[in-house]
């Protein structure tokens, strides 16, 4: 057994009793609605399209939000603990 | 021999703040044939959040992995994490039947499923493997034989060893190599290895910034003219957060951050201009007046 592996695992039962540091819950927060870690601001796209970069792919945010849901990450967001 | 093709996989960090390092990959790549396909659709690879869920890392991750065995091409990062937590996915799910099962369960109601048919590489992997350190050496236009630069290798290019295989983690010479090839000489320093501090950041600025500072001070301490990194978030450590550590800690650096594929492509001969050089927040003038 890897050591980070019981780190994880340690982490993740926290999870469960509903201890997670704030950035964790705005970047789970942010994946679920748009289906990456941060929300790209808009004049970044624009720089994009400035530097000659192509157009990003399309967010998969509606198939995230459902596996969000069926693999219960969602309702784990909810919990919360002081 | 026909050219390697890859699904270019961004990830989020990239887009959202580095966008010199991809514009520098996407030109090395079309100097060494590297044909670079935009991925159809995009979501986070899942490691920001194993430590709160596996599974849903797991899921984030094998939907990447699914898209890519749909269009029958192998991925290409530029992220080391994402690449590390694409490759130990991959891996897993091909050898654990159980949780390719449970895995593949999930998929099934967004039309999905996992195979087990493609590979995954860092860009620095695929450069090695498909193209080779000759022939990024022949494509050197201006050799950098005055600059003096080391090496950061982060943390998740070189381990978990048995998910990565791409060097000795505790003795790695690579990077060392690639810089090499393009004229630049590679100065050691102390605590190479160490870790920039950046997956804490979020729960805590002391330790990483600290941890930053002192791998900047061994840098001035070897007398080195830049820092070549492959990983974009320990690239923001050392550049984007500089100036922030020199003010807490009352102490001048400026010490400029580039991206390996950067390096390489000044060698090749694109301008910082071409490069969108200026993005850095560590100003590279210094350098660039030399070439």
């Amino acid at each position: 057994m890897e050591f980070a592996n019981v780190l994880r695992v340690l982490r993740n039962m926290a999870v469960k009793e509903g201890f997670i540091p704030t950035v964790f819950r705005e970047i789970g927060s942010n994946i679920v609605k748009g289906a990456s870690a941060y929300e790209i601001p808009e004049l970044r796209l624009k720089k994009r399209e400035e530097l000659g970069l192509p157009p990003l792919p399309k967010f998969a945010g509606e198939r995230v939000n459902k596996l969000a849901e069926i693999v219960g990450f969602t309702k784990l967001m909810e919990k919360k603990r002081d | 021999m026909p050219e390697p093709t890859y699904l270019l996989y961004l990830g989020c960090v990239i887009p959202y703040r580095v966008l010199s390092y991809e514009i520098s990959a996407r030109k090395v790549a079309g100097k060494l044939g590297i044909k670079l396909v935009e991925m159809p659709e995009f979501n986070c690879c899942g490691l920001p959040l194993d430590p709160v869920s596996h599974e849903m890392m797991l899921v984030l991750s094998a939907q990447n992995l699914c898209l890519a065995e749909q269009k029958g091409l192998n991925i290409m990062t530029l992220c080391p994490g994402c690449n590390g937590t694409l490759r130990k996915v991959n891996k897993t799910l091909k050898e654990d039947k159980a949780l390719r099962d449970k895995v593949n369960g999930y998929l099934k109601e967004v039309d999905m499923q996992f195979k087990g048919t493609i590979d995954v590489k860092h860009f620095i992997q695929v450069l090695l493997e498909d193209v080779g350190i000759e022939k990024i050496r022949n494509s050197i236009q201006k050799p950098l034989s005055s600059l003096k630069v080391a090496e950061h290798y982060g943390c998740h290019i070189l381990r978990p060893r048995d998910y990565m295989g791409l060097d000795n983690p505790e003795s790695p010479t690579v990077l060392k190599r690639l810089i090499e090839a393009t004229g630049a000489k590679c100065l050691d320093y102390m605590n190479e290895l160490e870790c920039c501090g950046a997956p804490i950041i979020g729960v805590n600025d002391k330790i990483p910034l600290q941890l930053a500072r002192d791998k900047l001070t061994h840098l001035k301490e070897a007398g080195v003219e830049a820092l070549i990194t492959i990983c974009p978030s320990c690239y923001t450590m050392f550049d984007v957060n500089q100036p922030r550590i020199e003010r807490l800690f009352n102490e001048q650096f400026g010490i400029p951050v580039l991206h390996y594929s950067e390096l390489l492509a000044l060698a090749m001969g694109f301008s910082p201009k071409d490069l969108a050089l200026d993005e850095h927040r560590v100003k590279l003038n210094g350098i660039i007046e030399r070439l």
